[in-house]
């Protein structure tokens, strides 16, 4: 078991390391990385000041050896739109993204995994339908139309719901627009699950014991869980960044909103921020999903991770 | 495999507690009309949307700002309306469709055609080969989509472009991965076996054994990424990193008609819908395509 989670973390850090790297090189990929990174409004003289500043005219090496020891260090650059480093910005940002995502996260994995369970244990009936005809459409609205539609509906006829702000009753719509698409998904993964536990020996000799269908449950859903935690940890991860669009037009304080800012204002120093923070919090889940994998099946203690990683199949696609 | 080998008991009477993993085999499918008509549709007006556009979809005029549609007291001649702009929303629609369309075939053919590559380099040669560029798909399906789409447009500015560069990096993984799966299953069957101990080249066997039988998955998978690379164009272009202005997508229609929620209903409404509508049935098409034609990943 050590040497498993010894081995996620080596990967973890080297998923992050080559992050670093490649926003690094696309700031100097595309022309001059000193206009980049100054103000959009800067004159050469203040250009030129940028590129002293910054080590921008030194050779590529030696500045990408200073920016690695920035980053491991926590330095993350200042931005050039508010003029504050990019660390004071970003952290309560993603303070406000991660309630939201966590909010988002928890609707869809508690009804993705109840209606699903429940289409797989009644397959064939028509709660089944319903459930895979929800899960279909689920997957086929983008969250940001269905946000505006909750808005159109819930705030602007009803006027039940406030359609932005971010506090109480505020994180009601956005949450549910952020769940719909991967609560569909883990729905549509959790009933085929169950379906194929339930049509192994062990489900049929349980039931011919009389175990009651509650506990019946119980034990397929935990044989089921495994692919699901897949997709779960890995919708969490692409939560983070779906609440870019919600938060867009929700008006939400968190990070998608400053990324799109960033882009504005031309700032990159603050996109960079925002990249390696996002990807930090996005290795950091994977590795949780990774240690559950080991709580649920002892198998995977002694495996390698990629065997259980190929359970992933057609259609689990993420947003 | 979803096998049952119970009889199913019929519906139960009232009064008796629901019964769980008693039902019988799911309904087979029906083929699917619906879906082949939207994308039927969808196909025509992304090859014809500019011919058949009653009005050209940047032109503007202030003059008919914000009619509502025929059937909600606009006039015949702009049977969905008018924006904000004066523009037609139905040539808009149309014109959003050739968008759609050219990102999704682009991306979904670039995209599955390096997922098919690296996944035959990956399956077929395997050793270290493989364990390297599976690491990579790992590291590239980890990276959120809309951030990429962040990042490289910081840099490089944005295009229609761009758009599908982005869309093809965010789902190669998935081709590879899946199809890697499809090539090591295929590899190890006895007519692949016989070929090779026939002496027919690596290049043969593989052109002619080996991509034959993955063709149903990349197909079932290139189905179902259609929806989302349609979603993802339509995200971008909302965000305003997509499509640029003034060019109608149905992000941008959308990205412009969210301000009308109260006033103009059928702005912010009427693109969603066809954006939804057409990723409906690409999806409904993929698993129908993935019941039809290939049992490898029915689940």
């Amino acid at each position: 078991m050590l040497r498993y989670v010894l081995g996620r973390v080596l990967q973890g850090i080297a998923a992050i390391f080559v992050i670093v790297t490649i926003v690094f090189f696309l700031a100097r990929a595309g022309g001059d990385a000193a206009a980049l990174l100054a103000p959009a409004d800067a004159t050469p003289a203040q250009i030129e000041q940028v590129r002293v500043e910054l080590g921008l005219d030194r050779p590529i090496l030696s500045q990408y050896g200073n920016y690695l020891s920035d980053v491991a260090t926590g330095d993350l650059g200042d931005s050039t739109s508010y003029r504050q480093p990019v660390a004071d910005l970003v952290l309560p940002a993603m303070a406000q993204t991660a309630r939201l995502a966590l909010t988002g996260f928890l609707l869809a994995v508690l009804l993705g995994v109840a209606l699903g369970a429940f289409a797989g244990a009644r397959a064939g009936t028509r709660s089944d339908a319903v459930v895979r005809f929800v899960s279909v459409v689920g997957q086929s609205i983008p969250p940001f139309w269905l946000g505006m539609l909750l808005v159109l509906c819930f705030s602007v006829s009803l006027g039940w719901l406030p359609a932005f702000g971010y506090e109480g009753n505020a994180i009601i719509l956005p949450a549910i627009a952020l769940a719909a698409f991967p609560m569909a998904s883990i729905a549509r993964l959790t009933r085929s699950s169950v379906l194929e536990i339930a049509g192994q020996d062990q489900t049929t000799f349980e039931r011919s014991k009389g175990v009651s269908s509650a506990r019946l449950m119980t034990h397929v859903l935990r044989n089921a869980s495994l692919p699901v935690v897949t997709l779960a940890g890995i919708q969490l991860g692409a939560m983070f960044s779906g609440t870019i669009v919600i938060e867009n037009l929700f008006a939400w304080p968190g990070v998608g909103q400053l990324a799109i800012q960033g882009i504005q204002s031309k700032d990159y120093a603050l996109i960079q921020g925002i990249v390696i923070v996002n990807t930090l919090v996005f290795v950091g889940l994977l590795f949780l999903v990774d240690l559950s994998y080991g709580w649920l099946d002892p198998r995977v203690r002694s495996e390698s991770r990629r065997k259980v990683r190929t359970t992933a199949k057609v259609g689990e696609q993420v947003s | 495999m979803t096998e049952f080998t119970h009889v199913d008991p019929g519906p139960s009477s009232p009064g008796r507690r629901m019964k769980l993993f008693r039902g019988g085999r799911p309904r087979g499918t029906r083929r699917p009309w619906f879906s082949g008509t939207v994308l039927g549709l969808f196909a025509a007006c992304g090859l014809l949307g500019g011919v058949i556009a009653p009005h050209d979809p940047t032109d503007v005029n202030l003059a008919i700002d914000l009619e509502p549609p025929v059937w909600a007291g606009g006039t015949l001649s702009y049977p969905l309306g008018t924006d904000q702009l004066g523009r037609d929303v139905l040539s808009r629609l149309l014109s959003g469709a050739q968008v759609s369309f050219l990102v999704a075939v682009g991306a979904v053919v670039i995209a599955g055609a390096i997922g098919l590559v690296i996944a035959l380099l990956a399956g077929f040669l395997g050793g270290k080969l493989d364990d390297v560029l599976m690491r990579i798909s790992d590291a590239s399906m980890a990276f959120p989509v809309v951030l990429l789409a962040i990042v490289i447009v910081a840099s490089q500015g944005k295009s229609l472009t761009v758009v599908v560069l982005v869309l093809v990096l965010a789902a190669w993984p998935q081709y590879a991965r899946v199809l890697r799966s499809e090539v090591i299953r295929i590899r190890t069957q006895d007519f692949v076996t016989m070929a090779q101990v026939m002496g027919g080249s690596r290049w043969w066997t593989i052109t002619r054994h080996v991509v034959p039988n993955v063709i149903p998955t990349l197909l079932v998978l290139a189905t179902l990424q259609v929806g989302l690379a349609i979603i993802a164009e339509g995200s971008l272009s909302f965000l305003g990193i997509g499509v640029p202005q003034p060019q109608a997508s149905w992000g941008n229609m959308l990205s412009d008609g969210r301000t009308f929620l109260a006033t103009a209903w059928w702005l912010p409404v009427l693109p969603g819908v066809a954006l939804s509508v057409t990723v409906l049935a690409a999806n409904l098409m993929g698993d129908w395509l993935r019941n039809a034609l290939d049992p490898a990943t029915r689940r």
